[in-house]
């Protein structure tokens, strides 16, 4: 019953996005904010997935994203794969990259975030090394100009954000969510609970860095133009994070609070005055960390009221 | 004595498992009749936990085999051993904490048993037979160490185990909790469920066994009635004292 009515509230709320995202354009002319907005609503979404969970905090999560744009970019390049192909493109082959991946998972912690990190740093020195400069144009970046259409790849973000949206729904309130939340809780009760926690967080692991692969994908087509530095900037790794945290994680509605308060803000000062912004960011983090780990809906579930 | 009329459900055969250069397991090997209670004791340090531990796969053993149900099992992992028809309880409990009572057993219900169905029906069997009905909506980490304990052997419960290896569970018990769950214990034994009970208290097991095993320095040292056990002198020697 509680999860059907959830169910239902997550449909109707991402029923909402997607109306409020189809008429913003029409009263707020920097598109250009709502599509990073709905990019980073996205990647908080999926990395909830495998961090909100199953407890597994990837701070090189932005490697999945940089695989997107780069798989997206060759296929247009060199297959001359259609866009929207080449959208999905970018969502396997940053799938492929998590499956091999996937031995990290066997770390745990800080060991496992560290590991992940140094993984993403890899890909990025693959990707921009000069000699790759046949394939990948090594630091000189990829242009895409003659593909270049803002208007669908828009649509395209705001349909990714809904899938993103639509499979955090149905883990929150799945068996399957049940057991990812098990694995997060501790290992080896979830494996004596008959749960066979390799295969359980791998998929869970797959589907994260599918989302944030599709995410690069689109964010490759809707630039045209970038660089390794921009889309494997770490940068993106951190502010997902901090998003997830601030929303509250495990959560369908958490992250997209998380990104729409603080990416507003970040585009408020962040750009004009950067050193208060930095200030003030610190600060947030510092007192999310002590006061409300599990961020703003934690408030809202202490009160008895159940959030999506 | 007819120890075998029912046969073995475990069998385990001069097992073995090192830390170090310390063998907590030292070639043990012990048999588990079917439908029976078989109480485990020994001083600390035998090797009691270390066994449950390699016989549900949260150890790997360094040598020697584990046979459940004529198949052998050794060294596979946990959930698969749980799939097969074993389940255990911790000394420490580890319950999913961040989880209510009934998303603990739920999660067991569904993942743990080999036959999918009747799920909601092993739910509430399990909820009732550790009494926590009341409780189901509660977060496991607001629960008393008690009834820690009660959900992690519900959680066992719930993947339908035809041997259940308990440890130590009636460390810090009042003596009206002792009886509930020996109560509890030996209606698990009416309902067909093998138990292994590693337990101190040896009047606890005298509540509760067919028979005991006494463990020392990873290794058998004895097996048979409670009675016997007390007579015996390398047991008084080495747990009893004398």
């Amino acid at each position: 019953m509680y999860r059907k009515k959830g169910i239902i509230y997550g449909l109707g709320i991402t029923l909402l996005v997607i109306v409020l995202f189809i008429f913003l354009p029409n009263i707020y002319n920097n598109t250009s904010f709502l599509f990073n907005l709905m990019l980073y609503m996205a990647l908080a979404e999926g990395l909830n997935i495998i961090y909100g969970f199953t407890g597994y905090l990837p701070f090189g999560y932005v490697g999945f994203f940089g695989a997107g744009a780069y798989s997206a970019a060759l296929a247009i390049l060199f297959l001359h794969f259609p866009p929207l192909i080449a959208v999905l493109v970018g969502g396997i082959g940053a799938f492929l990259i998590g499956i091999i991946f996937i031995p990290l998972l066997k770390l745990s912690g800080a060991y496992f975030a560290i590991a992940n990190l140094a993984a993403s740093q890899a890909l990025y020195y693959i990707v921009a090394n000069p000699n790759l400069e046949k394939i990948t144009q090594g630091p000189y970046g990829i242009s895409l100009a003659n593909i270049y259409n803002p208007q669908v790849s828009y649509y395209v973000m705001l349909s990714i954000l809904a899938f993103s949206m639509v499979t955090v729904i149905f883990i929150r309130f799945s068996d399957y969510g049940l057991a990812l939340l098990s694995i997060k809780e501790d290992r080896v009760s979830a494996s004596l609970a008959g749960i066979n926690v390799p295969r359980e967080r791998s998929i869970a692991w797959g589907l994260s860095s599918f989302i944030a692969g599709l995410s690069g994908g689109v964010y490759a087509w809707y630039v045209a133009v970038f660089y390794p530095t921009t889309v494997f900037s770490l940068e993106i790794s951190v502010f997902v994070i901090v998003f997830v945290l601030f929303g509250g994680i495990g959560t369908l509605v958490g992250p997209l609070i998380g990104s729409l308060v603080l990416y507003s803000f970040y585009n408020f000062i962040g750009i004009s005055t950067p050193q208060y912004f930095q200030l003030s960011y610190g600060l947030l983090i510092i007192i999310f960390a002590l006061f409300i780990p599990n961020g703003i809906l934690s408030i809202f579930e202490k009160r008895g009221i159940h959030v999506p | 004595m007819s120890r075998n009329e029912n046969g073995a459900i475990l069998k385990i055969e001069d097992l073995i498992k090192k830390f170090g250069n310390f063998r907590a397991l030292d070639g043990v090997s012990l048999e588990v009749d079917k439908g029976k209670i078989i109480g485990l004791a020994g001083p600390n340090g035998s090797g009691k936990t270390t066994l449950i531990n390699v016989v549900s796969g949260v150890y790997k053993s360094n040598d020697g085999r584990v046979i459940f149900n004529g198949e052998e099992i050794t060294n596979i992992d946990s959930h698969k051993i749980v799939h097969k028809g074993i389940n255990r309880t911790f000394q420490i409990p580890k319950p999913l904490l961040g989880l209510t009572v009934e998303e603990n057993i739920r999660v067991a219900a569904v993942y743990g048993a080999k036959d999918k169905g009747k799920i909601e029906e092993r739910i509430e069997y399990s909820l009732s037979t550790i009494g926590l009905v009341d409780l189901r909506f509660k977060k496991a980490e607001s629960l008393t160490s008690t009834q820690q304990k009660l959900l992690d052997l519900g959680r066992a419960l719930a993947t339908n185990p035809k041997l259940l290896l308990v440890d130590e569970i009636a460390a810090g018990l009042t003596q009206k909790e002792l009886k509930m769950i020996a109560d509890m214990l030996l209606g698990l034994k009416e309902k067909g469920v093998t138990l292994m009970v590693v337990e101190h208290l040896m009047g606890f097991l005298d509540m509760i066994t067919d028979e005991v095993v006494i463990m020392n320095a990873g290794k058998e040292i004895f097996r048979g009635s409670i009675r016997e056990a007390s007579n015996n002198e390398e047991v008084i020697r080495v747990f009893l004292g004398g």
